[in-house]
This record gives C-alpha cells, sequence and structure tokens, in this order.
C-alpha cells in the first residue's frame, strides 16, 4: 500500500516574524490599539461601578442631612406656638392614664377573684333570660294563664324543668364565650353560678318577665363589699380631671397658632418661588399674559398670609400653664392618699402583682411630673433652637409620630432600642447554636458527615425571608402563644406572652437566619488555625474537647468574633421578617419588666422604612426622615463590617 | 497497699464523661438547626404540595402555574351549600344563571388563580438586573484584578466595595427609590409635576422626573444592591488562576488582552459562574428593594400586554408583579380557610425556585473547588 508521502519541508512562505508594535486606529492624537480599547472599556465599566456605590453615600447623606434644618424649623414653630409645652403636659398625662389603666385592672381582678362566681352568675342569668324569652313566650303565658293551683303546681315544675333542661342543653363553649365577652380570661364556667343563674331565669319566667331582686342584690353586695377599693379608684379618675382639662386648654390655645405658623411657612415659601419665577419670566421677555399670570398668583399668595401675633397667644399659654404645679401636686397627694386607703394584702396573687405594679408607676408618674415640672418652669417660648438641640431631639427622641394630625414628632430611639433588643435577643440564640455547629463540624465530625452538614447548614442562608416571615405569622405566632400559656412552660422567665407578634418571635426567626451566617465565618476562622497549634496541645495530653476549648477556640477568638458581628450585622439590616412578625408599635419597650420585654411588640429602622415609605411625598420632611433613618442603618452596617474586615485582616497577616 | 488497684488503670472517667458530653452537644447544636430547618421546608412543603398536584388527569395544577391572580367569590344558596368560584368564571356562570339564588356573598382578594404574573415579574426582574450586574461587574471585576496595581488607593476601594456587600438591602432600597423612581432622567411627551428640571429637546423633553415604580427601577436598584457582591466574588476567582498563567502567556508574546482571554478567563469561567448564580439567588429571594421600587399591588395584567400595546419604553417603566412581594400581600390577607390554598402553593414554589438556585451555586462551586486545584 502506498501511502501519501509526507511533504519533508512545509513551504516556507511566511516570513520571519518581525518586532513592529502593532498600529492602532489613530483618532485625534491617540493612539487606539485593541489592548487600549479593552483596558478603557474595563475601566470605565469599574469606574462607574465604584462611581454608583459612591453615589449612593453621597445621595443618602444629602437627601438625609436636609432633614436635620428642615426638622429645626418645625421644632422651633412647635416652640413658638407653644405646642411643645403642651406635649410635656402630655407625657404627664400619658403616665397618669397608664397608672389609672392599671388600677382599674387590679380592681377588676380583685372583683373577679371576690366575687366572680356572683358576677358570672349576673352575666349567666342575662343570656338565660335572652333564652327564655326566645323560646318559652308561649309557655309563660300559658302558665300564667292557670289558675287552678294543683294544675297550677304541675305546670310550674314542667316549665321550671324545661327552662332548667334548655340552659342546661347551651354548649359550655358557647357560654363561656359569652362570659369571656365581659370577664377576660375566664377559663371555665363554675357549676355554682351556673345554677344559681338556671334558679334566677326559672324565678324570671314564673314572675311574668320580671328581673327578680336577687340580680339586684347581688350586684349591691359587690359594689358594697368592694366598697374600699371603689372609692380608691373613682378618687384616683377623678383627681386627674383637673390635669386633663389642663392639656385641653393648652391644645387649644397652642393647636391654633401652630397651624398658622405651618401656614404662613407654606405661603412663603411659594412667595419666595413665585417671585424667583417672575425675575426670570422678566429677563426671558415672556409674553405679558404670562407675567400678569404670575404677578395675579404672587398677589394672592401674599393675601393668603396671615397675620398672627405670637406673643400675645403665647401669653394665655403661660397664664394656664401658671397652676400646673399646683395641679399636678394635689393630683400626687390624691393618688398617694388613695394608695393608702387601699386594703393592704388581698388573697388574690393577680391583685396584689397588678397593685404592685400600680404603685411603680406611680413612683415612675412622680418622676415623669418632677422632671416635667423642672422642664416646664424652664421653659420659654423665645429660647432659640440651635442645630444641636435639634440632632439630640431626633438621636435621642423617644418617640416616632407621624401621619398624627398633631405636631409629627421624629425620634429614633424606640426604634433603635428596638432594632437592638430584636438583633441581641437573635444573637443569644443563634451564637451558641452556631458556635457550637462550627465546633462539631471542624474539630468532630467524620470528614463525609462534615461534607454534608456544611452545605446543609449553608443551605439555609438561601431561605427568603419573606417566606420566613410569612411561616412566623401563619405558624409560628400561634404555637408561641399556645406554648407559652402552657402551664407546663410556665417556669420561663417572660412567659405568658400576650401579644401575638413579639420580640420573641422575630428573635427565633431572625436567630435562624444569622446562625448560617455565624456558623460559615466561625468555621472559617477555626479552619485558620495552625495544625501544630492541635498537634502541640494533643501531645500534651489533652483530650480532644479540651484542645478545641481552650487552645482551638481562643485562637481563633478574633475570628469568632468578626463572626458574631456580621451576624448582627445581617440581623440589624433584615427587614421583611421583623416588619411581619416584630409588631410595628413604635415605643420604647418597657426595660422595667425585666425579661418579660422580650414579648413586647416594637418597632425597627429597618422595618419603619418599609412600612412608611408609601405614605410620603417626595421631598417632604418625613420622607427626608426616612433617608435620616437610612443613614443611621448605612452608618452601623458600615462600622461593622469595616471593623471586620480590619479583625480578619490582621489575623491573614 | 490494696493489690487491686492497678497504677496503669485510667483514671479519667470523668474526664470522658465530660468529653462525651461536650461533644454531644455541640452535635446537638448541629442537628437542631438542620432539624429547624427541615421543620421549616417540610411544613411549607406538606401544606403547599396539594396546591400543585389535583385528583384528575393531568394531576397537575397546571391553572396554579398559567394564570394570574384572581378574585375568589364566595357565597351559599338557599339550602346553606357553600360555592366558591374564581371572578371570571363567575361571570360566566352567573350568565348561565340568571336566578340562581346568592346569599351573603363575599370575594377574597388574591385566593384563586395562580401564580404566572408573578412568576414572570420576578423572572424578568432577575434577568435584567442579572444583564446590568453582570455586564458592568465582571468588567470592573477584570480592571480590578487584572490591570490594577495593588496600590494604596485601589486597596481601599476594594475594602469599601466589600464593605458594601453587607450594607443591608433596605438601604440600597431606599436609595434605588429616591433615585431611579424619583429622580431618574426619563424622555417624555409633557413635563411631571414632580420633575426636578426638564429640557425640551425636538418635540420631547427630558425630564429627571423618576421612572416611578417600575420593572427598570426595581432592576437597576437590585443591580446596584447586588453589584459588590458579584464584583467581590469574581474579583476572587480572578485571583485564583495563579500567576504563572499570566506569565507563561506574557512570555509567549500575547498582549495583554490575549493573555486575559485566552488563559486566565477560561480558569476563572467556573467561578463567575457561581458568583452569578450567587447572586441570582440572593436578588430572586429579596423582597424589601422590589417592593419600594418595581411591585404594586394593583397590577393585573401580565407585563407583555404593555410590549404589545405601548413599546418598549412602557415595558420597562410599568409596575410588575413579583412572587417575593405576592407572598407578603398574601400574608396579609384576613384568615380565611380559601385563602389557604394560594398562600402556601406561592410560598412553596418560591421557596423551590430559590432554593433550586441555591442548591445549584452550592453544587458548582464544590465542583469547583474539587477540579480546579494549582
Amino acid at each position: 500500500m502506498q501511502v501519501a508521502a509526507v511533504p519533508a519541508n512545509k513551504p516556507k512562505n511566511k516570513s520571519a516574524p518581525t518586532f513592529k508594535g502593532k498600529r492602532g486606529l489613530r483618532l485625534m492624537g491617540l493612539n487606539f490599539t485593541t489592548d487600549g480599547v479593552v483596558k478603557g472599556f474595563f475601566g470605565g465599566n469599574a469606574y462607574l461601578a465604584i462611581l454608583a456605590l459612591l453615589f449612593i453615600c453621597v445621595f443618602l447623606l444629602k437627601s438625609g442631612l436636609g432633614f436635620i434644618p428642615g426638622y429645626r424649623v418645625e421644632l422651633g414653630e412647635a416652640r413658638i406656638s407653644g405646642v411643645e409645652l403642651t406635649n410635656k403636659v402630655r407625657y404627664e398625662l400619658t403616665g397618669y392614664k397608664a397608672l389609672l389603666a392599671r388600677v382599674n385592672q387590679a380592681f377588676i381582678a380583685e372583683k373577679r377573684n371576690r366575687f366572680g362566681d356572683e358576677e358570672s352568675t349576673i352575666y349567666l342569668y342575662e343570656e338565660f333570660e335572652a333564652l327564655v324569652d326566645d323560646e318559652f313566650e308561649d309557655a309563660m303565658e300559658t302558665y300564667l294563664s292557670i289558675n287552678d293551683s294543683p294544675e297550677k303546681e304541675a305546670a310550674c315544675a314542667r316549665l321550671c324543668k324545661d327552662i332548667a333542661d334548655a340552659c342546661n342543653n347551651i354548649p359550655e363553649k358557647k357560654l363561656l364565650q359569652a362570659l369571656t365577652r365581659r370577664l377576660p380570661e375566664l377559663r371555665k364556667v363554675s357549676t355554682n353560678a351556673k345554677d344559681q343563674a338556671i334558679a334566677l331565669a326559672q324565678d324570671y319566667a314564673l314572675n311574668d318577665a320580671e328581673t327578680p331582686h336577687a340580680v339586684a342584690e347581688i350586684s349591691a353586695q359587690i359594689s358594697k363589699e368592694m366598697g374600699n377599693f371603689n372609692t380608691a379608684v373613682q378618687a384616683i379618675k377623678s383627681a386627674g380631671k383637673p390635669l386633663i382639662q389642663l392639656e385641653s386648654e393648652l391644645t387649644k390655645h397652642t393647636a391654633e397658632s401652630d397651624r398658622i405658623l405651618k401656614l404662613n411657612r407654606q405661603t412663603s415659601g411659594s412667595i419666595t418661588a413665585l417671585e424667583q419665577g417672575l425675575k426670570k419670566a422678566k429677563q426671558r421677555d415672556e409674553p405679558p399674559v404670562i407675567i400678569a399670570a404670575i404677578e395675579k398668583r404672587l398677589k394672592k399668595s401674599r393675601g393668603s398670609f396671615i397675620e398672627i401675633d405670637t406673643e400675645a397667644r403665647i401669653k394665655a399659654v403661660y397664664q394656664a400653664i401658671e397652676n400646673h404645679d399646683l395641679i399636678v401636686d394635689t393630683l400626687l397627694i390624691k393618688i398617694s392618699k388613695a394608695f393608702n386607703s387601699l386594703p393592704a394584702e388581698l388573697e388574690n396573687e393577680l391583685t396584689n402583682v397588678t397593685i404592685e405594679q400600680a404603685h411603680k408607676l406611680n413612683s415612675e408618674f412622680a418622676i415623669i411630673v418632677a422632671k416635667q415640672k423642672e422642664n416646664i418652669s424652664a421653659w420659654r417660648h423665645d429660647k432659640s433652637i440651635t442645630t444641636g438641640n435639634t440632632l439630640a431631639a431626633f438621636f435621642f427622641g423617644s418617640e416616632w409620630q407621624t401621619g398624627s394630625p398633631w405636631q409629627d414628632i421624629y425620634g429614633l430611639m424606640p426604634l433603635f432600642t428596638g432594632s437592638l433588643l430584636v438583633a441581641s435577643v437573635s444573637l443569644l440564640f443563634a451564637v451558641p447554636l452556631a458556635i457550637g455547629a462550627a465546633l462539631y463540624v471542624n474539630q468532630f465530625a467524620h470528614k463525609r458527615e462534615a461534607a454534608l452538614v456544611k452545605p446543609g447548614i449553608e443551605f439555609i442562608q438561601a431561605i427568603p425571608s419573606v417566606v420566613l416571615g410569612l411561616f412566623g405569622v401563619l405558624v409560628l405566632a400561634g404555637f408561641l402563644k399556645d406554648w407559652s400559656h402552657s402551664p407546663l412552660l410556665s417556669w420561663i422567665p417572660g412567659f405568658p406572652i400576650t401579644e401575638r407578634l413579639n420580640v420573641l418571635l422575630a428573635a427565633l426567626l431572625l436567630a435562624f437566619m444569622a446562625a448560617p451566617t455565624i456558623f460559615t465565618l466561625a468555621e472559617d476562622a477555626l479552619n485558620n488555625v495552625p495544625k501544630a497549634f492541635t498537634e502541640a496541645s494533643l501531645a500534651m495530653g489533652a483530650t480532644k474537647l479540651q484542645t478545641a476549648i481552650n487552645v482551638i477556640l481562643p485562637a481563633s477568638m478574633p475570628g469568632i468574633i468578626a463572626a458574631i458581628m456580621l451576624g448582627f450585622g445581617r440581623v440589624v439590616g433584615e427587614t421583611m421578617v421583623v416588619l411581619m412578625v416584630a409588631g410595628n408599635k413604635a415605643k420604647i419597650p418597657e426595660f422595667s419588666e425585666g425579661i418579660g420585654i422580650v414579648g413586647q411588640p416594637v418597632h425597627t429602622m429597618t422595618s419603619i422604612i418599609a412600612q412608611e415609605y408609601g405614605e410620603v411625598t417626595e421631598g417632604s420632611l418625613h420622607w427626608q426622615a426616612l433617608f435620616m433613618v437610612g443613614l443611621v442603618l448605612f452608618t452601623i452596617s458600615l462600622v461593622i463590617n469595616s471593623t471586620c474586615q480590619r479583625v480578619l485582616n490582621s489575623k491573614n497577616r | 497497699m490494696n493489690a487491686s488497684e492497678n497504677p496503669f488503670e485510667s483514671k479519667r472517667n470523668w474526664t470522658k464523661l465530660r468529653e462525651k458530653l461536650g461533644v454531644g452537644s455541640f452535635g446537638i447544636a448541629t442537628y437542631f438547626i438542620l432539624f429547624c430547618a427541615a421543620l421549616i421546608f417540610g411544613q411549607i412543603a406538606y401544606k403547599g404540595l396539594p396546591t400543585f398536584f389535583k385528583s384528575e388527569a393531568p394531576y397537575v395544577n397546571t391553572e396554579f402555574f398559567t394564570s394570574n391572580p384572581e378574585i375568589l367569590r364566595v357565597w351559599h344558596d338557599a339550602e346553606g351549600n357553600k360555592f366558591s368560584m374564581p371572578d371570571k368564571k363567575f361571570d360566566v356562570w352567573r350568565r348561565d344563571n340568571p336566578d340562581a339564588v346568592i346569599l351573603d356573598p363575599h370575594a377574597l382578594n388574591y385566593s384563586a388563580g395562580g401564580i404566572a404574573g408573578p412568576l414572570i415579574g420576578t423572572a424578568l426582574l432577575v434577568l435584567f438586573c442579572m444583564i446590568i450586574a453582570l455586564s458592568i461587574g465582571i468588567s470592573a471585576a477584570i480592571y480590578l484584578s487584572e490591570y490594577c496595581g495593588k496600590g494604596r488607593i485601589m486597596s481601599m476601594i476594594r475594602l469599601s466595595i466589600l464593605n458594601l456587600a453587607g450594607v443591608p438591602s433596605i438601604v440600597f432600597a431606599l436609595f434605588g427609590w429616591g433615585i431611579f423612581c424619583h429622580a431618574a432622567p426619563a424622555i417624555v411627551d409633557h413635563v411631571d409635576e414632580r420633575s426636578l428640571f426638564a429640557f425640551s429637546i425636538g418635540s420631547n423633553y427630558l425630564s429627571f422626573q423618576g421612572w416611578g415604580t417600575s420593572l427598570l427601577a426595581g432592576s437597576c436598584t437590585l443591580a446596584i444592591m447586588v453589584l459588590p457582591v458579584i464584583i467581590t466574588a469574581c474579583e476572587e476567582s480572578l485571583r485564583a488562576v495563579p500567576k504563572g498563567f499570566r506569565e507563561a502567556s506574557f512570555a509567549l508574546g500575547s498582549s495583554q488582552w490575549q493573555t486575559i482571554r485566552k488563559a486566565v478567563l477560561p480558569y476563572a469561567l467556573p467561578g463567575i459562574l457561581t458568583a452569578t448564580v450567587l447572586g441570582i439567588t440572593r436578588v430572586a429571594g429579596e423582597t424589601a428593594p422590589i417592593m419600594l421600587t418595581a411591585t404594586s399591588t394593583d397590577k393585573t395584567d401580565m407585563p407583555m400586554q404593555a410590549l404589545q400595546n405601548e413599546g418598549v419604553w412602557a415595558f420597562f417603566t410599568q409596575s410588575v408583579q413579583a412572587l417575593p412581594f405576592h407572598i407578603y400581600t398574601l400574608a396579609k390577607l384576613p384568615d380565611d380557610p380559601l385563602s389557604k390554598p394560594m398562600q402556601n402553593g406561592a410560598t412553596f414554589a418560591f421557596l423551590l425556585l430559590v432554593m433550586g438556585f441555591a442548591f445549584v451555586s452550592i453544587l458548582l462551586r464544590n465542583r469547583v473547588r474539587k477540579k480546579l486545584k494549582w
């Protein structure tokens, strides 16, 4: 066979390579080579990305910082008009109202304990009365029309039996439902009360639908026995009237001037805008029709400017506030008198606890009053508000109140404490679990086990937050509430929880989100510990657990702390879960409740943005306030991240 | 001296017990986390799966995946029989039975139909977001790793990009809402009142009035949010290619671009792909940014209709439905057993979608780690 001959030498038609530089396209004196263009393209994109990210910082800063001067103007108006002063009185009033509510609660608890049976008798009787009216009307009439005595007796017995049967046939659940409407937290219908109520209902039927005297007697007895307590509650209630009056008087005086000041500010804003427009229009030689139209609007705006004499108006406010010290002092004295007249030790545990809480609220109220008294006497409407004041009012303000007809107040504290509380409680759960898991996977687990567990935990990171939030709302919220009410778990501090959506619920879900983050980073940190450390420790005779806890854990501490901090950052920045399950109540949680604090609803910095973005108008103060909150979040996360980067980098070196 | 005392006997029973207890508790912590995950996943799957299937052929509830969310009409007739019907069917039924007795009628929002609209909306958002983020992010990563030195400024820029990767999504959402929805430039026929400023070009105006809540604003916001993640991850995978590859390529006389194209990118590609899937996972699961910038509850028609009827610009500036926001809306519905199937089905579908992407990214990453070792 012949094989095609392979040419021994390829024809040398290729010239030897020359070392001339490639020539690119010459444009405008620049030499565009492929490399240069590609580099330019990549560089351009890189700088575009960097600029975009830089732009975020600038934009947030600009939008947020515009808030400070705007808020300063609003605070100034609130001061000149006296709204600020009214707020101080309102704080007192809120304290007083909380106290009153607590005392009322104690009263109801005591009443239920001592006369729960009697009261439920009355309410049950009312239920049965309605039943008798509905179903036994004819029977009652026939019974009344009988005159013959033996027959009447028989009819009486029959009617009584029928009523008793009908009453007993009502399912217990339904009765309980009717009762809990009046007497909340009742667990079961007492047989005693039911029997009595049935007897009363029978009485009612036999006596031509006339309410038996016994019912009124029971009520009278209850109010008589509760006498002392009742007078004390009434005394506290009536003692507050002057304060309430003072507040409404102040509101009347100040709200009007605040409204006028705000209107004037708007008018003057539009006047300056119109003046500028007019100037521009004149420069551009616009047709006279347009200029005339602008002038007309300008005139109208000037006309709607309302003259206001704040000095005269504020005089009435000062006059009203003069009595303030006297009013609150008498109020305090009256309240303490009323407290003294309360029976010292009651049988019911719940009442005692509630009264104790009321006592605590009373001392808190006294502190509030003392503070506000000082504030009020130091308050002057003509003191100017500085930028420092405004910043303090935003960062340390204890109220976030928007969309109300009264003054909008932007204080970061409720949101900040809410974020912090949720995050720290969630870390309390997440950190031990995640670090334990990291130690296990890194130190003790079999290689194959680790290869399964690690991606498994990392997988959790991908669960979308809105899904977790939905799970929390639909499933976990109900479970948590039921569990917290079960007597088996009542030893856990903070249980039972009354709110459905609360800090604990949000914290549990967030812990589940933060655990994988902490786990991954902590595992990395453990991995980075030099092998020599472990070997040295084992050679000294230490067990694996001792090595892990005493050698590896301390050696990787910086990395683990960084992991925890990044986990914290992730939790603080999480939006959907807290928006859906944390309860959204913008109020500083009450730290006085100890661990019970986890049962309260809170609002956080992230959820306030997600909740209120829909109701703000562009460029308004509220809009700027939201950006300010965003700026705070941004700063927090940057600080956390950069600290962690530094820790991690220094360790790698 | 007691003879039975063996000096070599192990005396460390306590230590052993402690060892076992310690390791055991760490193990419990590990499996507790996994158990919680399994519980949540199982619960959602158990409740959601019935919505996916039905009892007759073809056994898959195709309507759930192919139709838009609808209102469910609920009523009962004189005998107390309960009826429930999607809105469109109800209209037809009503025409056929004009004198049927309808008592206590009420409507349950979003409780009928399916999730086609939200699914398509999410797909579009992710698609456009990834187009923007990848084209900018990969080039930026190439520039940062191949062309830039290790100067002070460059390392600072790198560090700040890394820091931005950890900024909460709601901050990006706020930014996107402020810029893209309210201040971005658009070419319009007539200038809106809220425009920051505008000037005329020909018969139209270039007005800085933003794009409103729209597909475009949402995609851009998501892209900016995911950009730091993509840049960081891509740069890392580019840096993982050994220096020797580049040096060998340069030594053979190739230019920088040739080196990148032939000697660096092919080996970094799996890593870049992983970063992409990771980015998709993150973007698809986000709710807050699209809630502020892209979605609205009153949107009911498919996004394609705008493309057919009004053109490309209208297509991009329409608001869309999106699956995560749809779930958030469903979560706020009043508690009614008839709304549950949609709630659970949509949640499970979304979970599957995101977990699918996560699964792929973890698989890819493990393969990359195994295969490419220098």
